[in-house]
């Protein structure tokens, strides 16, 4: 209960100052009576009381109401504790201009591109009832912050139907790893901390990238999900390029190195939608400890309903007041 | 009473006017059952006729009649019958002190009813006054035993309605209830009604429904038992209760009743 009444805010204090009228109701005296010899002779009424009573309490009602309203009474924004099984997960999608291509191995009757159906798959993992926190960074030559991790879908799913404006530029891997990591940073580890890369190719990391990623991805006891997306010239991970030749298939040199990154990381190769639907699925089965995360609840206008309190009051008086006798006779 | 006048008043059965000079043969033979009869006649000369008049705010009240004016009618009634025989009239008036400014001395010149008429009616009436002051109104009486008829509403506690009966306990005494219809009968039916005290200034509320009427009703039929039982009980005449207007014939038949 008291948790309930800390958590109401006035916006302007002096405003209740009004509240003392109420006190006009209760304490009046002079109303116009009708005169009789002597009140002795009735015989007392309990109903007649509380009538009375009523009248005064309804009137001092009103004033008060009157004045928490026009005060701007809310319910403040409250610091929710809630409690997400999940993981938390940046999504990070590679918005380079080969993600419009198509798939290595395009399925007859549905040629898809890898954006649309990454956006697809990813739309509907978002839409998942799972109580995850989500983020998403977009990257091409340079990244771009899409939402913040926490528990807002709504942000992400804007985030990726944006996307629909088509792929543009280079892959920078590395700098969107980098920011979506960035937000790990400095929040509590209440679960399991999950980078899901999603991109179609790599590129080349120098050596003082690669220490650095490696830094960050340990510091924040990250793990790495790679959805690769292999177009139709792409390299597959699987295969091991011949000797003198590893310049020439970035993906399978990033895929070497996510490996050395000291915490876990899979690949998932996918060379057609379907691929693409049963690597997430796989992802979104990974059971996680419980997420233990603070959301803000916002502030809630509460001055309606004591305006209808005062209505209500108001009209009760006014009922009163009709019932009141005008004259003093027998009909 | 019986007097000693020429003024006759009847006959009565001889044991009630023992004196043997009064019998009336003729009256005797007409009686039946037989019965030796004598003729009475009326006390002439020297006896004080008082009216007590309470003029405590209550009495400014004013629903179906006004209280003050039929108190006026009344008073102006007792003094003219008084004059016409020749018997003193007097006014006390009292609130919450006697009203000296009101007052009228024992007398029996004419015009004493015109007089006492405009007195009363254009009394004022004090806010808030209450009726304490009848318990001395004797002071203001001469201790000859006199008949006095005590006018108010009989608004007051129980207590101090015996006290100011019993103070006029060596006089006759004819109480008349002022009650206006308006304060029992002819109330509003339904509704809410706030009630302000016309002495004590207590406010009270009311809501006004069959039951509270029927109510009401009872607890002034209650009242007028009260009023009937403290009157025998300081020894003054049964109350007479007025309506809205003063009706003389009523009073008189009714102090033929009693007295």
């Amino acid at each position: 209960m008291m948790q309930v009444l800390s958590n109401l805010m006035v916006g302007q204090p002096w405003y209740l100052l009004w509240s003392l009228l109420a006190l006009f109701p209760l304490l009046m005296k002079n109303y116009p009576a009708f005169p009789y010899p002597s009140l002795a002779r009735l015989p007392v009424d309990a109903l007649s009381i509380w009538i009375e009573r009523l009248w005064r309490l309804l009137g001092a009602l009103a004033m008060v109401c009157i004045a928490m309203g026009l005060s701007g009474i809310y319910w403040a924004e409250n610091i929710v504790e809630r409690v997400g099984s999940g993981a938390h997960v940046m999504i990070v999608l590679d918005r380079s201009a080969s993600m419009n291509d198509d798939f290595a191995d395009p399925q007859v009757g549905e040629r898809e591109s890898k954006m649309a159906a990454a956006r697809r798959v990813l739309q509907d993992f978002v839409s998942q009832g799972r109580e995850d926190m989500l983020g998403m960074v977009t990257f091409s030559t340079s990244p771009i912050l899409a939402a913040p991790l926490g528990g807002d879908r709504q942000a992400v799913l804007a985030g990726l139907s944006a996307t629909e404006a088509g792929g543009m530029g280079f892959t920078a891997v590395a700098r969107g790893l980098g920011m979506a990591l960035d937000y790990f940073k400095g929040r509590p580890v209440t679960g399991s901390r999950v980078v899901l890369l999603v991109s179609d190719g790599g590129a080349y990391l120098d050596a003082k990238t690669q220490e650095v990623l490696r830094n960050m991805f340990q510091r924040e006891g990250a793990s790495l999900f790679w959805l690769y997306l292999r177009s139709a010239n792409g390299a597959s991970l699987k295969v091991a390029p011949a000797e003198g030749d590893e310049d020439a298939y970035p993906e399978y040199q990033l895929h070497r190195y996510f490996s050395t990154l000291g915490t876990p990381y899979r690949a998932y190769e996918a060379d057609n939608p379907l691929a693409v639907e049963r690597a997430l699925a796989d992802i979104g089965r990974l059971k996680n400890k419980p997420v233990r995360y603070y959301q803000t609840a916002p502030g809630r206008d509460l001055s309606w309903l004591f305006y209808l309190l005062a209505l209500l009051s108001a009209c009760g008086v006014l009922a009163l007041h009709l019932t009141e006798v005008k004259k003093w006779r027998s009909a | 009473m019986p007097g000693g006048s020429m003024d006759f008043r009847g006959y009565v059965p001889f044991m009630q006017n023992p004196d043997p000079r009064r019998i009336d043969v003729r009256a005797t033979l007409r009686s039946i059952p037989r019965n030796l009869m004598s003729r009475a006649f009326y006390e002439r000369g020297a006896v004080d006729v008082v009216a007590v008049l309470d003029l405590s705010a209550s009495m400014d009240f004013s629903g179906l009649g006004n209280k003050l004016q039929q108190a006026a009618d009344i008073a102006a009634s007792i003094a003219w019958s008084a004059v016409r025989h020749g018997d003193n009239f007097s006014l006390i008036v009292c609130d919450d002190e006697i009203r000296k400014d009101l007052i009228m001395p024992a007398s029996h010149r004419q015009g004493l009813a015109q007089e006492a008429h405009r007195t009363v009616s254009q009394a004022m009436i004090r806010d808030g006054a209450s009726a304490s002051a009848l318990t001395q109104a004797v002071e203001h009486m001469s201790r000859k035993r006199a008949l006095v008829f005590l006018l108010s509403d009989f608004h007051f506690e129980e207590q101090f309605m015996l006290a100011a009966l019993n103070s006029l306990a060596a006089h006759d005494v004819v109480p008349l209830v002022l009650w206006d219809s308006a304060e029992y009968q002819d109330m509003p039916e339904w509704g809410w009604a706030r009630v302000r005290d016309m002495e004590s200034a207590g406010v009270g509320s009311l809501f006004m429904r069959r039951s509270m009427a029927t109510r009401i009703r009872h607890a002034y039929l209650q009242r007028r038992q009260q009023i009937a039982e403290i009157c025998r009980q300081a020894g003054a005449h049964t109350p007479f209760f007025s309506g809205n207007q003063f009706n003389a014939e009523q009073l008189s038949r009714h102090l033929l009743e009693v007295c």
